[in-house]
Protein backbone atom coordinates (compact mmCIF):
# COMPACT_ATOMS: atom_id res chain seq x y z
CA UNK A 1 0.00 0.00 0.00
CA UNK A 2 2.65 2.03 1.01
CA UNK A 3 4.32 1.75 -2.49
CA UNK A 4 0.86 2.70 -4.44
CA UNK A 5 0.75 5.87 -2.26
CA UNK A 6 4.08 7.02 -3.02
CA UNK A 7 3.28 6.43 -6.73
CA UNK A 8 -0.12 8.14 -6.56
CA UNK A 9 2.32 10.66 -5.15
CA UNK A 10 4.95 10.63 -7.91
CA UNK A 11 2.59 10.83 -10.15
CA UNK A 12 0.47 13.83 -9.32
CA UNK A 13 1.71 17.62 -10.52
CA UNK A 14 2.78 19.75 -8.43
CA UNK A 15 0.77 21.24 -5.87
CA UNK A 16 -1.90 23.62 -8.31
CA UNK A 17 -1.53 27.33 -7.42
CA UNK A 18 -4.64 27.26 -5.55
CA UNK A 19 -3.91 25.17 -2.97
CA UNK A 20 -2.27 27.14 -0.96
CA UNK A 21 -5.92 29.34 -0.93
CA UNK A 22 -7.77 26.00 -0.47
CA UNK A 23 -5.57 25.64 2.51
CA UNK A 24 -6.40 28.56 4.15
CA UNK A 25 -10.31 28.10 3.24
CA UNK A 26 -10.13 24.74 4.61
CA UNK A 27 -8.31 25.73 7.68
CA UNK A 28 -10.62 28.53 8.09
CA UNK A 29 -13.92 26.15 7.40
CA UNK A 30 -12.45 23.74 10.33
CA UNK A 31 -12.25 26.47 13.18
CA UNK A 32 -14.98 28.91 11.95
CA UNK A 33 -17.75 26.80 10.47
CA UNK A 34 -19.58 26.30 13.58
CA UNK A 35 -19.25 30.06 14.21
CA UNK A 36 -20.41 31.10 11.15
CA UNK A 37 -23.74 28.90 11.24
CA UNK A 38 -24.43 29.68 15.15
CA UNK A 39 -24.17 33.45 13.95
CA UNK A 40 -25.85 33.69 11.24
CA UNK A 41 -28.60 31.34 12.97
CA UNK A 42 -28.91 34.19 15.70
CA UNK A 43 -28.67 37.29 13.09
CA UNK A 44 -32.04 36.37 12.16
CA UNK A 45 -32.07 34.08 9.59
CA UNK A 46 -34.49 31.35 9.97
CA UNK A 47 -33.53 27.74 11.03
CA UNK A 48 -34.06 26.24 7.22
CA UNK A 49 -32.08 28.28 5.66
CA UNK A 50 -29.32 28.82 7.81
CA UNK A 51 -26.71 25.72 6.62
CA UNK A 52 -27.31 27.71 3.13
CA UNK A 53 -26.68 30.87 4.55
CA UNK A 54 -23.28 29.86 6.28
CA UNK A 55 -21.95 27.79 3.23
CA UNK A 56 -22.40 31.14 1.47
CA UNK A 57 -20.54 32.54 3.69
CA UNK A 58 -17.59 30.80 2.71
CA UNK A 59 -17.94 30.66 -0.83
CA UNK A 60 -17.79 34.67 -0.14
CA UNK A 61 -14.87 33.89 1.83
CA UNK A 62 -13.30 31.76 -1.05
CA UNK A 63 -13.17 34.42 -3.28
CA UNK A 64 -12.15 37.05 -1.19
CA UNK A 65 -9.11 34.81 0.26
CA UNK A 66 -6.46 37.19 -0.57
CA UNK A 67 -7.61 39.92 1.02
CA UNK A 68 -8.25 38.44 4.23
CA UNK A 69 -5.68 39.90 6.82
CA UNK A 70 -4.23 36.62 8.29
CA UNK A 71 -5.14 36.46 12.15
CA UNK A 72 -8.86 38.46 10.69
CA UNK A 73 -10.46 35.63 9.04
CA UNK A 74 -12.45 35.20 12.13
CA UNK A 75 -13.77 38.23 12.29
CA UNK A 76 -14.04 38.58 8.08
CA UNK A 77 -16.08 35.58 8.85
CA UNK A 78 -18.41 37.48 10.82
CA UNK A 79 -18.90 40.46 8.93
CA UNK A 80 -19.59 38.49 5.73
CA UNK A 81 -22.28 36.46 7.86
CA UNK A 82 -23.87 39.81 8.86
CA UNK A 83 -24.26 40.79 5.18
CA UNK A 84 -25.32 37.23 4.65
CA UNK A 85 -28.06 36.98 7.28
CA UNK A 86 -29.32 40.54 5.95
CA UNK A 87 -29.77 39.72 2.61
CA UNK A 88 -31.26 35.82 3.59
CA UNK A 89 -33.75 38.24 6.02
CA UNK A 90 -34.72 40.49 3.05
CA UNK A 91 -35.14 37.80 1.32
CA UNK A 92 -37.62 35.70 3.44
CA UNK A 93 -39.67 39.31 4.48
CA UNK A 94 -39.67 40.01 0.55
CA UNK A 95 -41.21 36.46 0.01
CA UNK A 96 -43.43 36.28 3.07
CA UNK A 97 -45.02 40.30 1.55
CA UNK A 98 -46.09 38.18 -1.68
CA UNK A 99 -49.43 37.28 -1.19
CA UNK A 100 -49.48 33.81 -2.83
CA UNK A 101 -47.01 32.69 -0.24
CA UNK A 102 -48.38 31.35 3.53
CA UNK A 103 -48.09 33.69 6.06
CA UNK A 104 -45.69 32.75 8.67
CA UNK A 105 -47.17 32.02 12.35
CA UNK A 106 -46.68 35.38 14.06
CA UNK A 107 -44.82 35.36 17.46
CA UNK A 108 -47.96 35.00 19.57
CA UNK A 109 -47.29 37.79 21.95
CA UNK A 110 -49.60 36.67 24.88
CA UNK A 111 -47.97 33.24 25.81
CA UNK A 112 -48.60 31.65 28.79
CA UNK A 113 -45.84 31.65 31.56
CA UNK A 114 -45.74 27.69 31.25
CA UNK A 115 -45.39 27.86 27.42
CA UNK A 116 -42.44 30.00 27.90
CA UNK A 117 -40.05 27.70 29.38
CA UNK A 118 -40.45 25.67 26.35
CA UNK A 119 -37.44 25.64 24.86
CA UNK A 120 -38.26 25.96 21.27
CA UNK A 121 -40.79 28.41 22.01
CA UNK A 122 -37.72 30.39 24.09
CA UNK A 123 -35.61 30.17 21.10
CA UNK A 124 -38.45 31.45 18.55
CA UNK A 125 -39.30 34.81 21.40
CA UNK A 126 -35.30 34.55 21.36
CA UNK A 127 -35.75 34.93 17.79
CA UNK A 128 -37.84 37.47 17.76
CA UNK A 129 -36.51 39.90 20.40
CA UNK A 130 -33.02 39.97 18.73
CA UNK A 131 -34.57 40.68 15.18
CA UNK A 132 -36.29 43.69 17.08
CA UNK A 133 -32.96 45.37 17.66
CA UNK A 134 -31.60 47.49 15.39
CA UNK A 135 -29.04 46.38 12.49
CA UNK A 136 -26.33 48.49 13.74
CA UNK A 137 -26.82 46.61 17.32
CA UNK A 138 -27.63 43.58 16.89
CA UNK A 139 -24.26 41.66 15.80
CA UNK A 140 -22.93 43.74 18.72
CA UNK A 141 -25.64 42.15 21.14
CA UNK A 142 -25.57 38.60 19.73
CA UNK A 143 -21.49 38.74 20.24
CA UNK A 144 -21.60 39.46 23.68
CA UNK A 145 -24.58 37.63 24.72
CA UNK A 146 -24.49 34.77 22.91
CA UNK A 147 -21.07 34.16 22.02
CA UNK A 148 -19.49 35.27 25.02
CA UNK A 149 -17.27 37.60 23.25
CA UNK A 150 -15.62 40.92 25.46
CA UNK A 151 -16.33 44.03 24.55
CA UNK A 152 -12.49 44.84 23.70
CA UNK A 153 -12.60 41.86 21.26
CA UNK A 154 -15.92 42.89 19.53
CA UNK A 155 -14.30 46.38 19.02
CA UNK A 156 -10.98 44.85 17.44
CA UNK A 157 -12.86 42.16 14.89
CA UNK A 158 -15.77 44.21 13.86
CA UNK A 159 -13.09 47.93 13.82
CA UNK A 160 -15.32 50.00 15.88
CA UNK A 161 -13.92 52.05 18.58
CA UNK A 162 -14.43 51.08 21.98
CA UNK A 163 -17.10 53.54 23.03
CA UNK A 164 -19.31 52.49 20.11
CA UNK A 165 -19.15 49.13 21.16
CA UNK A 166 -20.18 50.37 24.58
CA UNK A 167 -22.97 52.18 23.45
CA UNK A 168 -24.12 50.28 20.98
CA UNK A 169 -24.19 46.92 23.50
CA UNK A 170 -25.92 49.35 25.95
CA UNK A 171 -29.21 50.16 23.90
CA UNK A 172 -29.34 47.33 22.84
CA UNK A 173 -29.39 45.30 25.99
CA UNK A 174 -31.82 48.24 27.37
CA UNK A 175 -34.17 47.73 24.04
CA UNK A 176 -33.85 43.82 24.61
CA UNK A 177 -34.58 44.06 28.46
CA UNK A 178 -37.35 46.84 27.74
CA UNK A 179 -39.46 44.04 24.78
CA UNK A 180 -38.39 41.28 28.13
CA UNK A 181 -40.54 43.14 30.39
CA UNK A 182 -43.22 43.96 28.04
CA UNK A 183 -43.32 40.56 27.35
CA UNK A 184 -43.60 39.19 30.96
CA UNK A 185 -46.06 41.70 31.86
CA UNK A 186 -48.12 40.26 28.88
CA UNK A 187 -47.64 37.00 30.09
CA UNK A 188 -48.21 37.48 33.97
CA UNK A 189 -51.67 39.56 32.71
CA UNK A 190 -52.93 36.85 30.41
CA UNK A 191 -51.44 34.07 31.83
CA UNK B 1 -14.16 49.87 30.20
CA UNK B 2 -15.37 47.07 32.26
CA UNK B 3 -17.85 44.91 30.21
CA UNK B 4 -21.25 45.13 31.79
CA UNK B 5 -22.16 41.33 33.43
CA UNK B 6 -24.22 39.89 30.97
CA UNK B 7 -27.56 38.99 31.09
CA UNK B 8 -27.26 35.04 31.51
CA UNK B 9 -25.11 35.88 34.44
CA UNK B 10 -26.61 37.99 36.08
CA UNK B 11 -28.66 36.35 39.07
CA UNK B 12 -30.75 39.89 39.34
CA UNK B 13 -31.62 39.53 36.15
CA UNK B 14 -34.70 38.77 34.93
CA UNK B 15 -34.98 34.61 35.21
CA UNK B 16 -37.25 35.17 31.68
CA UNK B 17 -34.36 36.84 29.71
CA UNK B 18 -32.18 34.07 30.88
CA UNK B 19 -34.29 31.49 29.90
CA UNK B 20 -34.19 33.28 26.13
CA UNK B 21 -30.79 33.74 26.11
CA UNK B 22 -30.00 30.02 27.30
CA UNK B 23 -32.14 29.00 24.59
CA UNK B 24 -29.60 29.85 21.91
CA UNK B 25 -27.10 27.45 23.80
CA UNK B 26 -28.64 24.78 21.24
CA UNK B 27 -27.34 26.79 18.75
CA UNK B 28 -25.10 24.63 16.07
CA UNK B 29 -24.69 22.87 12.98
CA UNK B 30 -25.83 19.43 12.37
CA UNK B 31 -23.03 16.94 11.57
CA UNK B 32 -25.05 16.66 8.21
CA UNK B 33 -25.09 20.27 7.67
CA UNK B 34 -21.20 20.42 8.36
CA UNK B 35 -20.51 17.42 5.87
CA UNK B 36 -22.54 18.81 3.47
CA UNK B 37 -20.92 22.24 3.43
CA UNK B 38 -17.65 20.85 3.72
CA UNK B 39 -18.51 18.83 0.51
CA UNK B 40 -20.00 21.55 -1.53
CA UNK B 41 -16.92 23.95 -0.78
CA UNK B 42 -14.53 21.11 -1.46
CA UNK B 43 -12.92 21.35 1.76
CA UNK B 44 -13.44 17.88 3.01
CA UNK B 45 -13.59 15.25 -0.22
CA UNK B 46 -14.11 12.16 1.18
CA UNK B 47 -13.58 12.55 4.70
CA UNK B 48 -16.45 13.98 6.13
CA UNK B 49 -16.37 12.34 9.70
CA UNK B 50 -14.47 9.82 11.71
CA UNK B 51 -11.52 11.48 12.85
CA UNK B 52 -10.78 13.87 14.87
CA UNK B 53 -12.86 14.30 18.13
CA UNK B 54 -15.56 12.13 16.58
CA UNK B 55 -16.18 9.29 18.96
CA UNK B 56 -14.71 5.93 18.02
CA UNK B 57 -17.86 4.12 17.10
CA UNK B 58 -18.80 7.75 15.07
CA UNK B 59 -15.76 7.15 13.49
CA UNK B 60 -16.24 3.41 13.02
CA UNK B 61 -19.73 4.19 11.62
CA UNK B 62 -18.20 6.85 8.95
CA UNK B 63 -15.80 4.12 7.94
CA UNK B 64 -18.45 1.71 7.12
CA UNK B 65 -20.45 4.37 5.66
CA UNK B 66 -18.13 5.82 3.23
CA UNK B 67 -16.68 2.33 2.21
CA UNK B 68 -20.02 1.39 0.78
CA UNK B 69 -19.81 5.33 -0.73
CA UNK B 70 -16.54 3.76 -2.53
CA UNK B 71 -17.93 0.87 -3.03
CA UNK B 72 -21.01 2.13 -4.86
CA UNK B 73 -18.99 4.88 -6.57
CA UNK B 74 -17.98 1.79 -8.50
CA UNK B 75 -15.19 3.85 -9.84
CA UNK B 76 -11.48 4.85 -8.84
CA UNK B 77 -12.47 8.11 -8.61
CA UNK B 78 -14.21 7.70 -5.07
CA UNK B 79 -10.44 6.22 -4.57
CA UNK B 80 -8.54 8.31 -5.90
CA UNK B 81 -10.16 11.47 -4.14
CA UNK B 82 -9.74 9.20 -1.07
CA UNK B 83 -6.04 8.47 -1.35
CA UNK B 84 -4.52 11.79 -3.07
CA UNK B 85 -3.98 13.63 -0.31
CA UNK B 86 -0.26 14.97 0.11
CA UNK B 87 -3.11 18.02 1.21
CA UNK B 88 -3.19 18.33 4.84
CA UNK B 89 -6.22 19.75 4.29
CA UNK B 90 -7.61 16.13 4.28
CA UNK B 91 -6.12 15.63 7.65
CA UNK B 92 -7.25 18.47 9.19
CA UNK B 93 -10.92 18.91 7.83
CA UNK B 94 -12.11 16.17 10.32
CA UNK B 95 -14.98 17.85 11.13
CA UNK B 96 -15.08 15.96 14.05
CA UNK B 97 -17.43 17.15 17.11
CA UNK B 98 -20.33 15.64 15.79
CA UNK B 99 -21.95 14.14 18.59
CA UNK B 100 -22.21 17.71 19.97
CA UNK B 101 -25.06 19.99 18.70
CA UNK B 102 -26.78 19.79 21.26
CA UNK B 103 -23.97 20.26 24.28
CA UNK B 104 -22.56 23.25 22.83
CA UNK B 105 -21.38 25.36 25.59
CA UNK B 106 -23.13 28.85 25.62
CA UNK B 107 -20.92 31.37 24.61
CA UNK B 108 -18.03 30.10 22.68
CA UNK B 109 -16.79 28.92 19.97
CA UNK B 110 -17.87 25.02 20.17
CA UNK B 111 -14.93 22.97 21.69
CA UNK B 112 -13.54 21.03 18.68
CA UNK B 113 -10.28 19.01 19.47
CA UNK B 114 -8.08 19.02 16.31
CA UNK B 115 -6.50 15.95 16.69
CA UNK B 116 -4.63 14.81 13.15
CA UNK B 117 -6.64 12.49 11.62
CA UNK B 118 -4.98 9.11 12.22
CA UNK B 119 -3.70 6.54 9.19
CA UNK B 120 -7.36 5.20 8.33
CA UNK B 121 -8.61 2.20 7.64
CA UNK B 122 -11.09 2.22 4.78
CA UNK B 123 -8.23 2.59 2.64
CA UNK B 124 -7.90 -1.14 3.06
CA UNK B 125 -11.32 -1.84 2.28
CA UNK B 126 -10.97 -0.35 -1.09
CA UNK B 127 -10.18 -1.59 -4.09
CA UNK B 128 -6.39 -1.51 -5.57
CA UNK B 129 -5.60 2.30 -6.33
CA UNK B 130 -6.56 2.90 -10.43
CA UNK B 131 -4.85 5.59 -11.94
CA UNK B 132 -7.03 8.62 -13.43
CA UNK B 133 -6.41 7.55 -17.36
CA UNK B 134 -8.90 4.68 -16.17
CA UNK B 135 -11.17 6.83 -15.05
CA UNK B 136 -15.03 6.31 -16.81
CA UNK B 137 -15.35 9.47 -18.37
CA UNK B 138 -17.49 11.09 -20.75
CA UNK B 139 -16.67 13.11 -24.11
CA UNK B 140 -17.03 16.63 -23.89
CA UNK B 141 -19.94 15.97 -27.04
CA UNK B 142 -21.92 14.05 -24.53
CA UNK B 143 -21.99 17.03 -21.88
CA UNK B 144 -25.17 18.88 -21.64
CA UNK B 145 -23.94 22.01 -22.50
CA UNK B 146 -27.05 24.11 -20.11
CA UNK B 147 -28.43 22.21 -17.16
CA UNK B 148 -32.31 22.21 -17.53
CA UNK B 149 -34.21 24.15 -14.55
CA UNK B 150 -33.64 21.94 -11.57
CA UNK B 151 -37.12 21.44 -9.71
CA UNK B 152 -36.62 22.96 -6.32
CA UNK B 153 -37.64 20.41 -4.13
CA UNK B 154 -34.90 17.85 -3.45
CA UNK B 155 -35.75 14.38 -4.08
CA UNK B 156 -37.18 12.57 -1.20
CA UNK B 157 -34.39 11.00 0.78
CA UNK B 158 -35.68 8.00 1.31
CA UNK B 159 -35.90 6.82 -2.79
CA UNK B 160 -32.65 5.72 -3.40
CA UNK B 161 -30.75 7.76 -5.76
CA UNK B 162 -30.45 6.06 -8.64
CA UNK B 163 -26.79 5.23 -9.80
CA UNK B 164 -27.47 7.77 -12.37
CA UNK B 165 -25.09 8.82 -15.26
CA UNK B 166 -24.71 12.05 -13.92
CA UNK B 167 -22.41 11.27 -11.50
CA UNK B 168 -20.02 10.37 -14.10
CA UNK B 169 -20.75 13.21 -15.72
CA UNK B 170 -19.44 15.20 -13.33
CA UNK B 171 -16.27 13.94 -14.19
CA UNK B 172 -15.64 15.91 -17.45
CA UNK B 173 -13.55 19.02 -17.18
CA UNK B 174 -13.19 21.13 -20.20
CA UNK B 175 -9.51 21.45 -21.09
CA UNK B 176 -9.82 25.29 -20.35
CA UNK B 177 -10.96 24.93 -17.09
CA UNK B 178 -8.88 22.70 -15.57
CA UNK B 179 -6.21 20.20 -16.66
CA UNK B 180 -7.17 17.51 -14.77
CA UNK B 181 -10.76 15.03 -14.34
CA UNK B 182 -12.64 16.69 -11.56
CA UNK B 183 -13.88 14.49 -8.78
CA UNK B 184 -17.42 13.77 -8.61
CA UNK B 185 -19.63 14.72 -5.29
CA UNK B 186 -19.73 12.20 -3.14
CA UNK B 187 -23.11 10.80 -2.35
CA UNK B 188 -24.86 11.81 0.80
CA UNK B 189 -23.69 9.48 3.08
CA UNK B 190 -27.80 8.34 3.82
CA UNK B 191 -28.53 7.43 0.25
CA UNK B 192 -29.09 3.55 -0.39
CA UNK B 193 -26.13 2.56 -1.70
CA UNK B 194 -26.81 1.64 -5.19
CA UNK B 195 -25.11 -2.06 -6.78
CA UNK B 196 -21.81 -0.89 -8.23
CA UNK B 197 -21.98 -0.43 -11.76
CA UNK B 198 -19.51 1.29 -13.76
CA UNK B 199 -21.08 3.25 -16.93
CA UNK B 200 -18.98 1.91 -20.38
CA UNK B 201 -18.17 5.47 -21.70
CA UNK B 202 -15.80 6.15 -24.46
CA UNK B 203 -12.17 7.48 -22.74
CA UNK B 204 -12.03 11.13 -22.23
CA UNK B 205 -10.24 13.18 -24.59
CA UNK B 206 -6.38 12.89 -24.32
CA UNK B 207 -4.89 15.18 -22.10
CA UNK B 208 -2.77 17.97 -22.93
CA UNK B 209 0.80 16.38 -23.69
CA UNK B 210 3.37 16.53 -20.42
CA UNK B 211 0.29 17.02 -18.22
CA UNK B 212 -0.34 13.68 -15.78
CA UNK B 213 -3.93 13.84 -15.35
CA UNK B 214 -4.12 14.04 -11.88
CA UNK B 215 -7.53 13.13 -9.80
CA UNK B 216 -8.94 17.15 -8.90
CA UNK B 217 -10.06 17.05 -5.39
CA UNK B 218 -12.93 19.18 -4.33
CA UNK B 219 -10.95 22.51 -3.75
CA UNK B 220 -9.52 22.40 -7.02
CA UNK B 221 -12.75 22.10 -8.21
CA UNK B 222 -14.41 25.11 -6.57
CA UNK B 223 -11.18 26.98 -7.53
CA UNK B 224 -11.93 26.31 -10.89
CA UNK B 225 -15.41 27.32 -10.54
CA UNK B 226 -14.45 30.47 -9.35
CA UNK B 227 -12.46 31.25 -11.56
CA UNK B 228 -14.88 30.70 -13.93
CA UNK B 229 -17.72 33.02 -12.51
CA UNK B 230 -15.37 35.50 -11.57
CA UNK B 231 -14.43 35.86 -15.51
CA UNK B 232 -17.69 35.91 -16.42
CA UNK B 233 -18.19 38.93 -14.34
CA UNK B 234 -15.16 40.48 -14.88
CA UNK B 235 -15.83 40.39 -18.41
CA UNK B 236 -19.95 41.93 -17.99
CA UNK B 237 -17.88 44.66 -16.33
CA UNK B 238 -15.90 45.19 -18.89
CA UNK B 239 -18.95 45.16 -21.22
CA UNK B 240 -17.56 42.30 -22.77
CA UNK B 241 -20.66 40.65 -23.27
CA UNK B 242 -20.17 37.73 -25.39
CA UNK B 243 -17.19 36.75 -23.41
CA UNK B 244 -19.27 37.00 -20.27
CA UNK B 245 -21.52 34.45 -21.77
CA UNK B 246 -19.20 32.24 -23.07
CA UNK B 247 -17.72 32.10 -19.66
CA UNK B 248 -20.75 31.43 -18.18
CA UNK B 249 -21.93 28.68 -20.86
CA UNK B 250 -18.06 27.21 -20.42
CA UNK B 251 -19.25 27.02 -16.85
CA UNK B 252 -21.78 25.48 -17.23
CA UNK B 253 -20.60 22.60 -19.70
CA UNK B 254 -17.77 22.01 -17.28
CA UNK B 255 -19.90 21.74 -13.66
CA UNK B 256 -23.13 21.14 -14.87
CA UNK B 257 -25.42 21.07 -11.26
CA UNK B 258 -22.11 22.66 -10.00
CA UNK B 259 -21.79 24.30 -6.64
CA UNK B 260 -21.96 28.35 -7.59
CA UNK B 261 -25.06 27.53 -9.98
CA UNK B 262 -26.79 30.24 -8.14
CA UNK B 263 -24.01 32.84 -8.81
CA UNK B 264 -23.24 32.09 -12.00
CA UNK B 265 -27.12 32.39 -12.98
CA UNK B 266 -27.10 35.64 -11.40
CA UNK B 267 -24.56 36.65 -13.36
CA UNK B 268 -26.39 34.76 -16.39
CA UNK B 269 -29.64 37.01 -15.89
CA UNK B 270 -27.28 40.39 -15.16
CA UNK B 271 -25.64 39.94 -18.76
CA UNK B 272 -28.86 39.31 -20.64
CA UNK B 273 -30.32 42.63 -18.70
CA UNK B 274 -27.47 44.29 -20.02
CA UNK B 275 -27.72 42.82 -23.49
CA UNK B 276 -31.35 44.17 -23.36
CA UNK B 277 -32.78 40.87 -24.00
CA UNK B 278 -35.58 41.05 -20.74
CA UNK B 279 -37.79 38.51 -21.77
CA UNK B 280 -35.05 35.88 -21.14
CA UNK B 281 -33.61 37.72 -18.55
CA UNK B 282 -36.64 37.55 -16.73
CA UNK B 283 -37.60 34.12 -17.45
CA UNK B 284 -34.11 33.24 -15.82
CA UNK B 285 -34.99 34.71 -13.08
CA UNK B 286 -37.86 33.43 -12.45
CA UNK B 287 -36.47 30.01 -12.84
CA UNK B 288 -33.99 31.40 -10.65
CA UNK B 289 -36.35 32.23 -7.81
CA UNK B 290 -38.02 29.04 -8.24
CA UNK B 291 -34.95 26.76 -8.05
CA UNK B 292 -33.56 28.82 -5.05
CA UNK B 293 -36.03 30.53 -3.34
CA UNK B 294 -34.01 31.15 -0.10
CA UNK B 295 -30.63 31.87 -1.24
CA UNK B 296 -29.14 35.27 -0.38
CA UNK B 297 -28.81 36.33 -3.96
CA UNK B 298 -32.82 36.04 -4.04
CA UNK B 299 -33.44 39.54 -3.41
CA UNK B 300 -31.13 40.44 -5.99
CA UNK B 301 -32.56 38.90 -8.84
CA UNK B 302 -36.22 39.56 -7.31
CA UNK B 303 -34.83 43.29 -7.32
CA UNK B 304 -33.21 43.03 -11.09
CA UNK B 305 -35.85 41.22 -12.33
CA UNK B 306 -38.58 43.99 -10.87
CA UNK B 307 -36.80 46.82 -12.43
CA UNK B 308 -36.98 45.45 -15.86
CA UNK B 309 -39.64 47.21 -18.17
CA UNK B 310 -43.22 45.09 -18.72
Amino acid sequence: MVSEAKQLQLAAPARPMATVAVDRLSEMFHHHYDFVWRSVRRLGVAPDAVDDAAQEVFVVASRKLESIELGKEKAFLFGTAIRVAADTRRAVLRRRMSPSDEQPEPIDATPALDELVDQKRAREILDDLINQLPEDTRPIFVLFELEGMTMAKIASDLELPAGTVASRLRRGRELFAANVARLEARSTTHG
Amino acid sequence: MADPRRLIDDPEGSAFARSLIASANADAPSSESRARAARRLGVAAALIAGAGAGTEATAVAAVGKLAVVLLALGSAVGLAVWRSPPDPLEDRVALADVASPASTPQGGAAVRSVAPAPELAPVELAPPAVTPPTLPAVSAAQTPIVPPIVPPIAPPIAKPRAPSTARPARIVTPPAVAPSPVAPEVPELEVVAPPPEVVALPPAPPAPPAVVPAPITGPSRLAAEVALVDRARRELRAGRHAEALAALAEYHQGFPNGDLDAEADVVTIETLIATREHARARARGTAFLARFPRSPLAQRVRSLIDRLPN
